[in-house]
């Protein structure tokens, strides 16, 4: 099997931590689709993908790579109508995003874009709080990676109006 | 001592992990309730399951819909074969297709059951080492067909591998019988593991599960309410928690907090997620590799989904005052009440006439069926169920082609498309 070729000589202990890394990854994945899905309300942001309609953008979590995946990447296939995400680099991709940071600071970061609006005050603040500071870096099509990003923020929601984000971050994590 | 016997448990937490972090730490604290009582309890479970095996206790694969209950006289760490294989289809990118793939690749056929066939392609990967593997010879051929194979697959020794035989009828001598053959498996076990069996660790897993029951009749009580004040999102996790939490403490707590919150929605008259537009039920499963479909559903269109085949339970607690044999048998009678064991393993009046209850009592306005790819005995039932509720409550059912489990077979999009056209034909 192919898996197995790539965790030959591997302890068994060693084997879990590979594959934790790219089920993190993955497990990323799937939450950036459900949040897209379910809050990215309006879906004006995924409407306006435009003429970026199929282009990839691929998202590098440098902290997480693993002999499954040695670049952590996981690639955003953009479309209007079906956003599809695949594991994984790819050569065609417009438009790479590099998360630089610790494992750890991987979860707190994103959950810091995705209660950002996705307007031009949004983008600002990431461009200070991640860019500036060297934690996120962008390579390739700037507009490609700044759709694939404006997804992620679903500020907008009414739902964020209504009621308050739970100020302590849960004892569970890490 | 092998050690990380268990890694798609491990896989498992650091996902739940994850995606709890980002549903607090993302999004306010009223949105998505089951979600996050559901991945606490779930951490919680995993957490303890994998202490457990790192300090050598034996490890069990079972079937869902097997009593797990009865592990409880030993220390041991029972493992879901079915829960495993849906949640990875539930939290990662991919799902468990990687592992469907590698056990199709050795020769499984793909039609057979993916709850078990994710399960297989890890064993197989050598991500599981199983000591002892227990099933029932129900609810349908693809289980039984499919459990045998982890004696083939799996690298290293499998100390047992136990099925006991479950009958097609009902009666009282069928209980009886299969009864027994709980007992003679509690007697195999002691043997097998070397331990003596606790009889007070498996008086409390019943106390526990007795607990669990009333809640879970009282979170379906509240959900005859017009407009629903549970979030449809709710279906996939309570059947998760059915799976996974047998004769644990860890899903008092999450259906008590769903409880709460339905009944302040309950008082103020609302439903969480909009107006209600059609209340539905899922006769089969709901979409396990999209948990969030059914929220999405809910929101963007008003289709509240009130159960799957997992949400209703149609048995009593279990009488503690009484000898410990006859709470084994009492347990057995309770097994084969099981979700989709009742409907799965018998005639097709049950199904049937289940709904038709259901959909009377929760005032349904249409079914949604997913005739999942490996449900092959409940396939012959869509037809006739369709008719039963047609002619009975004027109620009409949908059924479409998936297997819960794999996007691939049918993705969510064409799943989405079908049931657009139906619901427009119902307005």
């Amino acid at each position: 099997m192919e898996s197995s070729r790539k965790l030959k000589n591997l302890s068994r202990t060693e084997i879990s931590e590979e594959i934790k890394k790219q089920s993190l990854i993955s497990n990323f994945g799937k939450l950036y689709l459900y949040l897209v899905e379910t809050f990215g309300y309006p879906r004006k942001t995924q409407k306006n993908i435009g003429k970026r309609e199929g282009q990839e953008v691929q998202l590098n979590f440098m902290a997480l790579k693993n002999k499954f995946n040695p670049s952590g990447a996981i690639l955003v296939m953009l479309s209007k109508t079906k956003l599809n995400l695949q594991l994984g680099s790819s050569e065609n991709a417009k438009a790479l995003i590099k998360f630089q940071m610790d494992e750890d600071e991987i979860l707190p970061t994103i959950c810091e874009i995705i209660k950002m609006k996705a307007n031009c005050w949004g983008l600002l603040k990431i461009i200070l709080k991640f860019i500036i500071p060297g934690k996120i870096r962008f390579k390739g099509s700037l507009f490609a990676a700044m759709r694939a990003t404006l997804l992620m923020m679903v500020g907008k929601h009414p739902m964020y109006k209504k009621s308050n984000i739970n100020p302590q971050f849960i004892q569970n994590i890490n | 001592m092998v050690k990380n016997r268990i890694i798609p448990y491990e896989i498992l937490l650091e996902s739940c992990k994850q995606t709890l972090g980002l549903v607090e730490y993302s999004i306010p604290e009223e949105e998505l309730i089951p979600m996050r009582h559901f991945m606490n309890a779930l951490i919680h479970y995993l957490e303890d399951c994998i202490n457990k095996a790192e300090n050598g206790w034996p490890v069990i694969g079972h079937h869902f819909a097997f009593p797990s209950e009865i592990f409880y006289f030993f220390d041991v760490v029972p493992i879901v074969v079915e829960g495993v294989s849906y949640m990875l289809s539930g939290l990662l990118t991919e799902g468990a297709e990687p592992y469907y793939d590698a056990i199709e690749f050795r020769g499984h056929p793909y039609h057979t059951c993916s709850a078990q066939k994710a399960t297989l392609g890890l064993t197989l990967e050598d991500y599981f080492k199983f000591d002892v593997i227990c099933t029932s010879s129900g609810p349908c051929d693809n289980s039984i067909a499919s459990y045998p194979i982890f004696r083939h697959i799996q690298k290293g020794q499998l100390l047992d591998f136990k099925v006991i035989d479950m009958p097609y009828w009902r009666d009282k001598r069928s209980c009886d019988f299969f009864g027994e053959e709980l007992v003679n498996l509690r007697d195999e076990l002691a043997i097998i593991l070397g331990q003596e069996p606790d009889e007070e660790k498996f008086r409390k897993a019943i106390e526990v599960e007795n607990k669990s029951l009333q809640l879970i009749k009282e979170l379906n009580e509240i959900k005859k309410a017009v407009p629903c004040p549970v979030e449809s999102m709710n279906v996939p996790f309570n059947a998760a928690s059915i799976i996974f939490f047998s004769g644990r403490f860890e899903r008092i707590p999450y259906l008590e907090a769903l409880i709460s919150h339905a009944k302040k929605n309950y008082k103020k008259g609302i439903k969480p997620n909009g107006e209600e537009k059609l209340r539905t039920i899922w006769p089969n499963m709901t979409l396990f590799f999209d948990i969030g479909y059914s929220e999405q559903l809910d929101r963007e269109k008003g289709i509240s989904t009130l159960f799957d085949i997992f949400n209703y339970v149609f048995y009593d607690p279990i009488n503690l005052n009484q000898d410990i044999n006859d709470i084994i048998k009492d347990l057995s009678v309770q097994c084969m009440d099981y979700p989709m064991i009742r409907q799965s393993q018998s005639t097709a009046d049950r199904m049937i006439e289940d709904m038709l209850y259901l959909c009377r009592e929760y005032k349904v306005d249409a079914c949604i069926f997913t005739n999942h790819i490996a449900c092959k005995n409940l396939q012959p039932i869509i037809q006739l169920l369709r008719e039963a509720l047609r002619e009975e409550l004027g109620i009409s059912l949908l059924s479409v082609d998936v297997d819960v489990g794999d996007k691939r077979y049918a993705s969510k999009e064409s799943i989405a498309k079908e049931i657009d056209s139906f619901v427009s034909t119902l307005y």
